[in-house]
């Protein structure tokens, strides 16, 4: 390397852009030429430095461990902080992509020079306005994301809270609480218990979208949606079956038609998504039930959900397993109805698998052992048996992160005296 | 402090298989879907999942299932399912595949052999 091209070097690097004639010469004569194969590291992050080095040719990579920060190369400038300062340690470390030919400008020779050239000091402190220039912008990059992130999650959770009901239908004889939590990151629970259109049935329907954010957001809406439209819909259908002189409306829909509603709801909801969205393999897993609440007779489908649990004060009767898989995602998936009888004093309780999957500090999981625990002890209350259980994940999780949504639905038959009509 | 899913490749018999140690969970499962990427692309046509050391798989995990057996085309679930099959999974993840109804699609193995035999 002869001197004129440590001059130009100098001349086009970013140091000197600006630098008059004599303080690039006064630089060429104390730079030192150097050389590092591609692969070679030339320093760590955390070492201590006492040179900078100017970029003659070819390019390095400047980084944290594994993490590559950026790319150098030709006219860059780097390890001028370390250099400058005689208790900083080097910030990053730097590793040769190509083979690199360096110049370097030792803290000694640099001091040296300060004193008797001015142009000196000023071409560093460009130097160092403009790295602070840049600390500055990725800062505010970064502050950019975080809010851009934190206003996503703001949209996921309106969109999640608009497509919940307001309220729960009071039903005589019955009791229904509903317990919902958010997660931060809002994941895809939904919910929903309404009654059908002949006002005879109750539609009980929990499910949980696979996934996190906007995106699970937007297909429990669409979930949500197509449910509760093809069950309203299916039971309009059902008024039309009459005789051909009379109009009217069966009193109690017999199960035989429920079981038939709810098969037509998630065969339609599956085969929409199946079919529509097939290249987003989003599924859903769906507990949807219809309850008569004159026979305590309810029919249900559970396509992949936790299975909820019927219980008394006696204990655990039965988990309505589930029927057939999650709904969304395989087109040929059968399911099947099953009915079970709620007599007084049992209760229904369906839940999402945030709350058995729910971390304490520890990373251990709430688990279903410990959920089935707190079930059939004595007489409580639907909201009773909610309240508990949550007081008992929250004590539990002791502060930890909330990861997934947390939805809790309970039914409890308070019926005294009936008169079961079939 | 998230845990992460390591991802070793390795390959027998023309099969490639994955070992994976860690959760399989929303944040770790685009790592999973990448890696998979990586080695469909670069021509591996059947692939077994290791799931020996893998402490937790949920509903992101299974979703990375489908999202890999869906990357080697093929019109019905089966002809998707052919090309992935499972190895040794622990008995809460059994579960998890059992409750949301994955055990009727994809076969799971406790033997390498077996698993790489079934293709």
């Amino acid at each position: 390397m002869t001197s004129i091209n440590v001059v130009q070097d100098l001349r086009q690097s970013t140091l000197l852009e600006s630098a008059p004639e004599s303080v690039v010469n006064k630089l060429a004569e104390i730079a030192v030429t150097t050389y590092i194969k591609a692969g070679e590291t030339l320093f760590e992050k955390g070492e201590k430095g006492n040179a900078m080095y100017i970029i003659s040719d070819g390019q390095v990579r400047v980084h944290d461990g594994d993490l590559k920060l950026v790319h150098l190369d030709k006219g860059h400038v780097f390890g001028e902080m370390a250099a400058l300062a005689t208790d900083e340690v080097r910030s990053a470390s730097i590793t040769a992509v190509e083979d690199t030919t360096l110049l370097r400008l030792d803290r000694e020779d640099l001091y040296g020079l300060l004193s008797s050239e001015p142009g000196v000091a000023e071409a560093l402190i460009h130097v160092l306005c403009k790295v602070e220039k840049d600390v500055i912008q990725n800062v505010t990059q970064r502050s950019l994301e975080v809010r851009a992130f934190e206003r996503e999650l703001e949209i996921g959770r309106k969109i999640q809270a608009g497509f919940l009901p307001d309220s729960v239908p009071q039903v005589p004889g019955w009791e229904i609480a509903v317990h919902f939590q958010a997660a931060r990151e809002v994941a895809g629970d939904f919910y929903d218990v309404f009654n059908d259109s002949d006002q005879r049935n109750i539609a009980l329907v929990i499910g949980d979208v696979c996934g996190k954010g906007v995106g699970a957001a937007l297909f429990m809406t669409l979930f949500r949606s197509l449910i509760r439209a093809t069950l309203v819909s299916d039971d309009l259908m059902n008024w039309v079956k009459v005789d051909e002189n009379n109009l009217h409306r069966s009193v109690n829909k017999a199960p035989a038609e429920c079981s038939q509603t709810l098969l037509n709801t998630v065969s339609v909801t599956n085969n929409y998504v199946t079919h529509t969205h097939s290249k987003d393999s989003m599924f859903a897993s769906l507990f949807i039930a219809l309850l008569n609440p004159d026979t305590g007779v309810l029919c249900y489908v559970n396509g992949g959900h936790e299975a909820p649990v019927i219980f008394n004060r006696k204990g655990i009767k039965r988990r309505l397993e589930p029927t057939g898989p999650v709904v969304g995602i395989f087109p040929d998936a059968s399911y099947s109805v099953k009915q079970i009888q709620l007599d007084p004093g049992d209760c229904l309780l369906a839940y999402s698998d945030g709350v058995t999957e729910a971390l304490n500090r520890k990373s251990d999981q709430f688990g279903e052992d410990r959920l089935l625990s707190l079930l059939g002890q004595e007489e409580k209350t639907a909201q009773a048996i909610l309240t508990d259980i949550t007081s008992h994940l929250h004590e539990f999780a002791d502060g930890a992160a909330q990861f997934d949504d947390i939805t809790l639905l309970g039914v409890r038959s308070v019926a005294q005296d009936k008169k079961w009509r079939y | 402090m998230t845990a992460t899913l390591d991802i070793n490749v390795s390959e027998k018999e023309g099969v490639n298989i994955l070992h994976l140690n860690g959760p399989i969970d929303a944040n770790t499962q685009k790592g999973l879907e990448d890696k998979a990427d990586e080695v469909i692309n670069g021509g591996a046509d059947r692939i077994v999942m290791d799931l020996t050391e893998v402490s937790f798989m949920g509903s992101a995990g299974l979703r990375a299932l489908h999202v890999i057996a869906g990357k080697f085309g093929g019109d019905s679930q089966s002809e998707k399912f052919a090309h992935v099959k499972l190895l040794n999974p622990s008995d809460e993840v059994r579960r998890v595949l059992k409750t949301l109804g994955f055990d009727d699609y994809i076969d799971v193995y406790d033997n390498l052999d077996q698993a790489i035999g079934s293709f």
